[in-house]
């Protein structure tokens, strides 16, 4: 392509970037996601912690203007469902995405070319709050049928004092295996 | 972000002054001088006039290559430093091409560290070989801006394809 036009194309598709940037899907977005600590920005745009945002704007910032968005969004789902409206109409690929990272998998397709294995991680990373807990370290219930002998021992470990809970008992036994 | 790069790296060069006297008194090795070199979005961030000029997003990782596989300063960085920032350390950071041609300018100069930070152009010309899915906005902005009136022909050296990043 001759220098020119490559220039004409270059200039044309910055003016459109930039009108990208003054929608206001892209500025709540943003807004949002550096309220919730996952994204830091230059744009003189402000925090906000409880605007509620559709979720089909933040894919469409996250498509059209900073896939950066679409990195952190499976974690801003995970750790703040309420913040989101329309989560029911989320795109299948996106809804399997966080299913998976929810289910603590450690592989699984990727989204709008964003690798898996990089939306987990911002699911599994500490934020800021320190209220909010990575998603691999919550906790799941189960059900199991023990053993009378073996549900006497948990007690006995909890009442020593050795265990806080019988949950951390089990846990400590499965860390030993 | 330059701010916040400093102050990261003064507390760091802070804690391996008191280390340092903690091993003297030991008779342990005290640990030697480094030099740290960031990589990737940050060092976009932390250029006064690139920050002015193109609209930027981070997400919460830093990429920061030792010099040294220094144990102490890392554990110290990854698990007290950064956090207080809301920054955690890309431990992919090693894998970032740097392209033939970068430049390093020295932020930070300290008695137990350097500091620097790798050129705007060349952090550009690496995201738009290895990473140009992430950033075909910021490498149109950066080619529009006329800051950098290298980048279209390194990218097109290093192999790039221009046409991509204007594609819809």
């Amino acid at each position: 392509m001759p220098r020119k036009t490559l220039k004409d194309k270059i200039k044309k598709k910055a003016a459109l970037n930039e009108a990208h940037r003054k929608d206001i899907r892209f500025i709540k977005t943003i807004a949002v996601l550096k309220g919730k600590g996952l994204l830091r920005t230059n744009l003189p745009i402000a925090a906000t912690k409880s605007a509620r945002l559709d979720i089909n704007h933040a894919i469409w910032a996250g498509r059209t203007v900073e896939p950066r968005i679409l990195e952190v969004l499976p974690a801003a789902i995970l750790h703040f469902p309420k913040t989101f409206l329309n989560l029911a109409n989320m795109p299948p690929d996106l809804e399997k995405v966080v299913k998976m990272i929810r289910a603590n998998k450690e592989d699984g397709e990727d989204f709008e070319g964003i690798p898996f294995a990089k939306m987990r991680h911002w699911a599994n990373t500490q934020l800021r709050d320190r209220r909010t807990k990575p998603v691999e370290t919550l906790k799941q219930t189960r059900t199991f049928r023990l053993r009378q002998d073996a549900i006497d021992k948990l007690a006995k470990l909890v009442e020593a004092g050795t265990f806080p809970d019988q949950t951390s008992a089990i846990e400590a036994a499965i860390d030993k295996l | 972000m330059k701010d916040i790069l400093i102050q990261i790296f003064t507390e760091l060069n802070d804690r391996i002054t008191q280390e340092n006297l903690e091993r003297a008194k030991d008779g342990r090795i005290k640990i030697a001088a480094f030099e740290v070199k960031i990589l990737g979005q940050a060092t976009l961030l932390a250029n006064d006039l690139i920050a002015k000029i193109l609209p930027l997003q981070m997400t919460n990782d830093l990429d920061a290559v030792f010099e040294a596989n220094e144990y102490f300063a890392t554990h110290l960085l990854r698990t007290e430093i950064l956090p207080k920032f809301n920054l955690i350390l890309d431990p992919d950071s090693e894998k970032v091409w740097i392209p033939a041609g970068s430049k390093f300018e020295v932020i930070l100069n300290l008695h137990h560290l350097k500091v620097k930070i790798l050129d705007p152009e060349s952090a550009l010309v690496s995201k738009a070989i290895k990473a140009r899915e992430k950033n075909k906005v910021l490498i149109i902005d950066a080619l529009a801006s006329e800051l950098f009136p290298n980048l279209a022909e390194r990218i097109e050296k290093a192999g790039g394809d221009l046409d991509y990043f204007l594609k819809d």
